[in-house]
Parts: C-alpha cells; structure tokens; sequence
C-alpha cells in the first residue's frame, strides 16, 4: 500500500503579475514563475496525481504553465483553495499574419513573448486529465476561479468528478485554442455562488495575449521536466485519512 | 502539429452525460459566450438556467439530446451565421420553467405556464423571404448571406403555450413571440413540438433518472 500525499498551506498570489490567458476575460497569475500554482507544472509528461489532497492552499492549486503532456488529477479532493484549483495556460508565438484592429501586419518583434495565433510548436498544455476528483470551496480571495481554467491549451478531459461551491462558472474554456476536449460524466452545482448571470461551464472565443510585469519567489512544488512521474496514494485511500505535507508552508 | 501550418479550425469540445445544476447565480449550465465555437453538447441533464446561447457571433455548436428541467430559453441565439456553421439546437426534451418561477420553486413544479419564448433567434427577419429565408441577404462587402440557427425536432413541455413559443427577431411590443405553426408558415422551420402539459415530479425524476443512466427508483 502506498503513502498518500496532501499538497496544503501555499501563500496567496492574488497580488501577484497577472495576465490575460487568451482571448476570455479572466485573468490569471502569469505562467513564467512558479508561485503561480502551489503546484507547478512545467516541461512535464506523464505526470500523475492519484488520490491526493489539495487543501488550505491561498493562491492556484495546480498550474500546468506551457509543454505539459497527459498530466493527470484522478481519485483527488480540491477544497479551501483561494484561486482556481486546476489552471492551464500554453504559450503560443506569431505566426507572420497578425494583424490590429485596422488591419495592418503586426510584427512579431511587437507581441509579448509566448503569445500569437500560431500554437503548432506544441508548448502547451496537452491531454491533461481531471477525473473522479471532487473541487469544492475554491475561489476564497480570487473569485474570478474555477476548479479547471482552460487557457491555451487542448485535449483536455474532465471526467466522473463533482464539483460544487465556487464563486463563478466551475470550469472556464478561456479561447478557442485547439479544444478537442471532453467533459463527461460530471456532476455539478452551486456555481456562481458570489456572483450571477452565469453558468456551471465557461466557454469564450478567440486567443489572444498575455503580459507580465515583476514578482518574488516563494517556496512552491515546482515540477520540471519531469517524465512518468506518479504521486500516488493508491486507489482505495480515502482523503480524510491522509497524512499532508506541510513543505509549502510559507 | 510541428511543422505544419496554423489552422484556425479547432476539434469539437464534446460536453456529454453531465449533469449540471444552475442553482444560486447561475444563469447556464454551458454558457457559450464571447464567440466560442465547435462544441458539442449532448445527453446531458440541465436543471434550472438555460440551454444552448449563442452569443457574440458563435457558430458550429450543436446542443442535442439533452433534457433541461426548468430550463427558461431552451434555444437561445442571438447571432446569425456563415451557411454551413450554423448552430443546431435540436432532438432536446425540455420541461419548461413556470412564469414568475420564484413563485414556484422548485422551477418545474407548477402549473403556471412559461412566459418566454422557448426558441429566440435575435437576427431573424420575417420580411426576408429569399435564400436563405428569414436569414439576412448581405452582401459581397458584409461577407454573403447569413442563415439562421438550425433549431428542429425539440419536444417541450409547458402548460398550453402555443402563442408564444418562437421569438424571431429583436423582443418588442411591435414584435411577439409567435406559435411554433406560424414560424413554421413565416420561415419554413419547423423548431419541434410543444405539448399542453408539464409532467409531475415522479415523473421529471423518472426523466433524469434514465438520462442520467441512473437505475429507477423501486
């Protein structure tokens, strides 16, 4: 039988440099430093988090920032998170048409770094899986959150899981960047919780860019370049019983 | 893919089987705003909020074969489209929600009919009878004609609403909503049926009990 893992006690970011994932109106902490999600992800393949608990975390739950390949949330609990519980955010470059408002050709020397239309170098977020999971109490000081933001990023697949008690839409598909993504299975409620007008799912249209000024670092798991890497606890184990790191204290 | 060229056109995001509940503020279960396009939403359970928005200039949704219990605007489209990305909002089991429902909660249990249209199409145009009819004639410099959603073979539930079931067209006092059988005469679409009954609560649970897969109740 293996030990769990609880993943509890990262320190806000809300004032942390944010940025605009794409081509929604949420925004988010900017992916290029690591204190964006009490876990981060990037440069990762097959990483996995069974049956863990992420709890009393004050900023983003997990943040998958760029290449990310078939990461995995299974069997877990997201609850007491002061932001999103789950937030992607790829980077993309220029492809050579961008164009403004008025039609004239945009250099690509004038787009801030990892943004334009052209994703096909594949430094995104890709295959990531939430499945039998349940997201609940998120969005405590953030309450623009949701328990997965989609922001450039595709492929993704919410399954079997529950989620309830946030304070806007519980899942958010921030731009249309590749998508191919499912959600199956899930049952939620009690969206909106702290705001009105909207809805369990939030899907919007075009990319667009993101920009980012200064920060700190803070203690935070920073999982890099990582390959078939599993944080397990074993299908059977129950959260409630399952001892937490304490390493994110800050 | 590596190597290969942008493409603009994304795979479909498939919402299926889900059961989604827009109880507090919540006003969707799917809320498709701000132009997002290629989704496709099926079999799900919809209790409260509303069904398919289009909104923003969206297109190629398809919201099909879902069951919405008090569910307010079933088909909701205040866009129009390029022919051949319409959005289709079709094969749904709808059980209204009651007029003045906060009367009435839960938002399905009353007798009292609905008082909104359950097909609303913002940029239909009874006066325009040329392909693509009631659609918009455009022109070479606003891009070509323009379709309407593609709305059919929907069964809702209601308490005696024929008058009012197709909004086509901006909502006014000059412009009622009218039956489904005169939408069907004005603009040759026949958006689906609807019945002069809402079922009873036994009989919503057996609903979404077999929607949801769920076993029924002994």
């Amino acid at each position: 039988m293996r030990t769990g893992v609880g993943f509890r006690d990262a320190g806000y970011t809300y004032m942390n440099p944010h940025g605009n994932p794409g081509g929604g109106d949420w925004g988010l902490q900017s992916p290029q430093y690591d204190e964006a999600g009490a876990v981060y992800l990037s440069g990762t393949s097959g990483v996995r988090f069974v049956s863990c608990t992420f709890k009393y975390l004050d900023g983003n739950g997990v943040f998958l920032a760029g290449f990310n390949r078939n990461a995995t949330i299974t069997k877990s609990e997201l609850t007491q998170i002061g932001d999103s519980a789950v937030a992607l955010w790829g980077y993309t470059k220029a492809s050579g048409a961008e164009q403004d408002l008025d039609g004239a050709p945009v250099p690509a020397s004038a787009l801030p770094p990892g943004t334009g239309i052209d994703g096909s170098d594949g430094n995104q977020p890709r295959g990531t899986v939430v499945s039998e999971s349940l997201c609940h109490e998120i969005g405590f000081f953030q309450k623009q959150s949701s328990c997965v933001h989609m922001g450039k990023s595709m492929e993704t697949s919410i399954l079997d899981s529950v989620f309830f008690n946030g304070p806007r839409a519980h899942v958010n598909q921030n731009d249309a960047f590749g998508l191919g993504s499912r959600m199956a299975g899930n049952v939620m409620w009690s969206s909106c919780r702290e705001s009105s007008d909207r809805e369990c799912i939030k899907p919007r249209g075009a990319s667009g860019r993101w920009h980012c000024i200064d920060t700190f670092r803070a203690n935070r798991w920073h999982l890099q370049q990582l390959e078939q890497t599993t944080i397990h606890l074993g299908a059977r184990a129950r959260p409630a019983a399952q001892p937490h790191t304490e390493a994110l204290r800050h | 893919m590596p190597g290969q060229l942008p493409n603009l056109t994304p795979k479909p995001f498939v919402i299926e089987r889900n059961f989604l509940v827009s109880n507090y503020g919540s006003g969707y279960g799917v809320d498709n705003d701000d132009g997002s396009a290629y989704f496709d939403i099926r079999d799900n359970v919809f209790y409260a909020g509303s069904g398919l928005k289009s909104d923003y200039a969206g297109h190629d949704k398809h919201f099909h074969g879902n069951l919405g219990i008090g569910l307010s605007l079933p088909c909701g489209v205040g866009t129009q489209y390029k022919p051949g990305h319409e959005d289709q909002c079709y094969n749904n089991t709808i059980v209204m929600r009651s007029g003045q429902w906060r009367q009435f909660l839960p938002a399905h249990n009353s007798s009292y009919p609905s008082d909104q249209p359950w097909v609303s199409m913002w940029a239909c145009d009874v006066k325009q009878q040329q392909p693509p009819r009631c659609g918009t004639l455009g022109s070479a410099a606003t891009g070509g004609p323009s379709s309407l959603a593609k709305v059919h073979s929907n069964t809702v539930l209601n308490m005696n609403q024929t008058s009012g079931d197709v909004q086509c067209g901006g909502p006014g006092p000059g412009n009622p909503p009218m039956s489904a059988a005169e939408f069907r005469g004005k603009c040759g679409v026949d958006v689906g049926t609807s019945a002069a009954s809402r079922p009873g609560a036994a009989e919503v649970e057996a609903m979404v009990r077999r929607w949801a897969g769920l076993p029924a109740t002994q």
